[in-house]
């Protein structure tokens, strides 16, 4: 599966015959475009590991796989949409939205917390279909359109309730959304879930491939009859979904959620994106990639926290990070051998 | 069985694009199983029809009758559903994906267990392209394959389609001989089997070599459909321009320069050319030929500082010469057009000003960095006088021109700078006949000005008719040398080849006598 986004690539893979196929798969994974950005992911989390026993522990894994599932499970679908070359800035304010309504709902109405929680996913599912047909319908690029909705949802989020909204009684939700199995917190396997669902929806089925089509050349995708707007569309109600899905997660975690809930995000799930490899102008995208990356940013989080580095200071590291990784893909994509010559 | 119901038959079609007409009123019918060609200037509406009939414009008016039945086309699927299959003008392909997703795209794709079988897929795009003769790695990027590769691809697409009608709009805009032959083997192939083919070009010796019949529009009108048999080019060309142009290559013989111009000695390219030598007069045109990746262009980038040399010298005027830019070479007096207008020639968003004076800005530009205004109008001004660009006004976007005139633009910035040696890579690619014949006068008024020329074309009987001297190049070597009485089409393509038998046949020891 290391041939993430060339998926015809694949098959080359599983062709090769059991004799000398370690080899070949050995050079197979080397040249995947993930593989720069998995080096430097264990790398990092070698050298933290060797400096601060505590941190390669199963303990602390399953704990920053349950720090990264938040961003990860949106970062997912922004990849999609970015795929697409499409962007959205409102997802950190969605998630706000979206959570608030769940939990006011409940609170104030009595409603049963899951029926909110199944009427905050339609919310997103409309907010979703507004930041798309804005964007594709009024020919705005979606950077403004969604620049705009990231302040107008934020704005009803306060008006809805300036203060945070908690103590609300349904223990199968929080099992269910910030439980265990075993040792494993459920976000975790709700992340691989997604990521897995979300890599095989990249790279072998047709809403993949018209994403990618899409966001690689539009105009030859119009005239390939692929309806590209539509496709669009559906990655903006994807994103918002998943920021939807995403808020539900981070409020079984805390219990409460408050109006600024998810104020930033948008930025995070970006950087996680773009790490991971997928190109910011669209047509290539790797949900693998997505993952690494986001995987990244929670080590280098997690690991300064353990060294105990500065709060201020880690905000400057992870800057770095994002730099270095988008360094490392253009330097690999560039080098013969490299993804982009496969 | 009802071969006399024509398969495809346009009634009364319109189509307005703002301010522009780009169809009016037209009607004819194309004959089932014959290669049709369809022909005009730039601009004169044949993409916009085509495009009609592919279900990505609509009509304003008028219908199409595809089979003797009425149809509107709405999508592109349901225009591929009839039965049509395009290859569409500008080379539609998605850099990012390989050339076998870009051959299957908006089609029906084998699955297994739901998900697409990219495995199966890319062994009937092997099998697709071995069945054509193409040698493309379909798990290839895109992005990685050359234009000519790309529109392979897209020729090989439409292709697969099996339709009835095959619609093609200068396919062969980036294809060289070689692949141009093989394509009209298989299009004549297809012809024998019964499809019909509608085929565009502005070339017109390939129009007369694969055509059954020739139609042609004019500024949105139909014109008239002429047989071949009986055709003259003449006759061809006066339909296309409603004009006669009685000379397609007027070539006027300059006065050359006694001393170089230009030295090249030795030059090489890391893995593009090695040990390219030759001199350039004042008052030549210099041809260098060659097939696609032989080195052609790549001489001329690296002769504008574009392409990095490895080793070997360059003189300017008698004066040794290292371009480290494209701002060194313009300083020393060169001036150079790309080869791809769209991508390296054009400033998509900006005015036919502001495309066509960036180079004069600097030369006009005052302290401070000011630029007047009022007197890069002027120039400009005089600029679409002396070139004959038909635009609106120099104020008018650059996309509102058609190709030729566009063409001149690009021409017209390099040679603001008042060069001494000018670099045309393919200058008249996707240009008519009118447009073209303009580009060859303004070379003759280079040349006639003692200028030195150096012009790369795709099409050879442009090459072989506005070149002085032409030096072939094969597989990034020289492979000699002609006199302009020693030019001639067919040894010319067997040095271009390869199929002449020389080895590495120096020019440099003739030349520096
Ligand atoms: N989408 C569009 N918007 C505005 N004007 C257009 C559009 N498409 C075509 N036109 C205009 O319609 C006219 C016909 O264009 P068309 O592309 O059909 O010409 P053509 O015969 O194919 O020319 P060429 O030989 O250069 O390809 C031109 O004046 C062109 O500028
Ligand atoms: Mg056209």
């Amino acid at each position: 599966m290391s041939v993430a986004n060339h998926p015809p690539g694949q098959s080359a893979m599983e062709e090769s015959p059991q004799s000398h196929g370690a080899m070949k798969m050995l050079r197979n994974i080397v040249t995947t475009r993930e593989f720069g950005i998995l080096a430097f992911l264990l790398i990092c989390s070698l050298l933290i590991g060797l400096l601060r026993p505590t941190f390669l522990t199963t303990d602390n894994i399953l704990n920053m796989g349950r720090q990264m599932a938040v961003t990860c499970i949106m970062a997912v679908a922004m990849t999609f949409l970015i795929t697409a070359q499409e962007l959205d800035l409102s997802v950190g304010s969605i998630l706000g939205f979206c959570s608030m309504g769940m939990a006011l709902l409940t609170k104030m109405f009595g409603v049963d917390l899951w029926i909110s929680f199944a009427l905050s996913i339609l919310a997103a599912v409309l907010l979703g279909v507004l930041n798309g047909v804005i964007t594709t319908r009024g020919r705005i690029p979606a950077f403004i359109t969604t620049l705009g909705t990231l302040y107008i949802i934020r704005g009803f989020t306060l008006l809805m309730s300036p203060w945070p909204v908690s103590q609300i009684d349904a223990p199968l939700f929080y099992d269910v959304f910030a439980g265990y199995v075993g040792p494993i917190p459920t976000q975790v396997l709700w992340m691989l879930g997604i990521v897995i669902v979300g890599h095989i929806a990249m790279t072998r089925t047709r809403f993949g491939y018209y994403v990618r089509a899409t966001g690689s050349n539009k105009s030859a995708a119009i005239l390939s009859g692929i309806p590209v707007n539509r496709i669009k569309v559906l990655c903006f109600v994807l994103t918002a979904v998943a920021a939807a899905f995403a808020g539900g997660i981070q409020f079984a975690h805390l219990g409460s959620v408050n109006p600024t809930a998810g104020a930033g995000a948008e930025l995070t799930v970006i950087a996680a994106v773009v790490i991971g490899g997928t190109a910011l102008f669209g047509g290539d995208g790797t949900i693998i990639g997505t993952f690494l990356g986001a995987a990244l940013l929670t080590v280098i989080r997690n690991g300064l926290v353990q060294l105990g580095g500065e709060g201020r200071l880690q905000e400057a590291f992870l800057g770095a990070i994002i730099i270095i990784a988008v360094l490392i893909h253009t330097y690999l994509r560039r080098t013969p051998g490299g993804a982009a010559d496969k | 069985m009802e071969s006399a119901v024509p398969i495809l038959e346009f009634e009364g079609i319109s189509k307005r694009f703002g301010g522009v007409q780009a169809l009016e009123d037209v009607s004819f019918a194309i004959p089932r199983g014959e290669i049709h060609a369809l022909v005009g200037e730039n601009g004169a509406g044949k993409s916009t029809l085509i495009r009609i009939c592919g279900g990505v414009y609509r009509p304003d008016a008028g219908s199409i009758r595809f089979k003797g039945k009425e149809h509107v086309f709405r999508t592109v699927h349901e225009s591929r559903n009839a039965g049509i299959s395009i290859v569409h003008q500008e080379i539609p392909i998605c850099p990012d994906l390989t050339a076998a997703e870009n051959i299957f795209l908006g089609r029906a794709l084998p699955k297994q267990g739901g998900l697409i079988d990219w495995r199966e897929v890319n062994r009937r795009t092997t099998a697709l392209f071995a069945q054509l003769g193409v040698r493309i790695d379909p798990r290839a990027q895109a992005a990685s394959l050359t234009i000519a590769q790309q529109q392979l691809v897209v020729i090989a697409q439409a292709l697969s389609l099996e339709s009835d009608l095959l619609i093609m709009d200068e396919p062969t805009s980036a294809l060289n001989q070689e692949e141009t032959s093989n394509l009209f083997a298989i299009l004549r192939q297809l012809r024998d089997r019964g499809i019909t083919i509608v085929y565009v070009s502005h070339r017109l010796e390939e129009v007369f070599e694969i055509a059954d019949s020739i139609s042609s529009l004019r500024d949105g009108h139909y014109i008239g459909t002429v047989p071949k048999a009986g055709a003259t080019p003449d006759q061809i060309v006066r339909m296309m321009v409603g004009r006669e142009v009685t000379n397609l290559f007027p070539k006027v013989v300059s006065d050359f320069t006694p001393a170089p111009l230009l030295r090249v000695r030795n030059l090489a390219a890391q893995g593009l050319f090695s040990d390219v030598s030759f001199d350039l007069f004042g008052g030549e045109v210099l041809g260098l030929v060659g097939l696609q990746g032989s080195g052609t262009s790549d001489v001329l980038r690296s002769l504008f500082g574009k392409t990095p040399v490895s080793s070997g010298e360059i003189e300017v005027n008698g004066k040794p010469a290292h371009f480290r830019s494209s701002l060194d070479a313009i300083a020393s007096g060169i001036a150079y057009v790309p080869a791809n207008r769209q991508a390296e020639g054009l400033f998509s968003t900006l005015s036919v000003r502001d495309n066509g004076a960036l180079l004069l800005v600097r030369r006009l530009a005052r302290a401070l960095g000011l630029v007047p205004l009022h007197e890069l109008d002027r120039q400009m001004r005089a600029a679409v006088q002396r070139f004959s660009i038909r635009t609106s006004s120099i104020s008018a976007s650059i996309g509102s021109l058609s190709g030729g005139n566009q063409q001149k633009v690009v021409i017209a910035r390099s040679l603001s700078t008042g060069p001494l040696i000018v670099l045309l890579d393919d200058p008249t690619r996707g240009i008519d006949v009118g447009a073209k014949a303009e580009i060859h006068h303004i070379l003759n008024e280079l040349t006639a000005a003692g200028c030195g020329v150096i012009l790369v074309s795709s099409e050879l009987p442009e090459v072989l008719a506005m070149s002085d001297r032409v030096i072939t190049m094969y597989r990034g070597r020289v492979r000699g040398e002609l006199g302009r009485e020693q030019i001639d089409h067919e040894v010319v393509m067997r040095m271009a080849t390869g199929a002449d038998g020389a080895v590495g046949a120096s020019p440099a020891p003739a030349l520096s006598a």
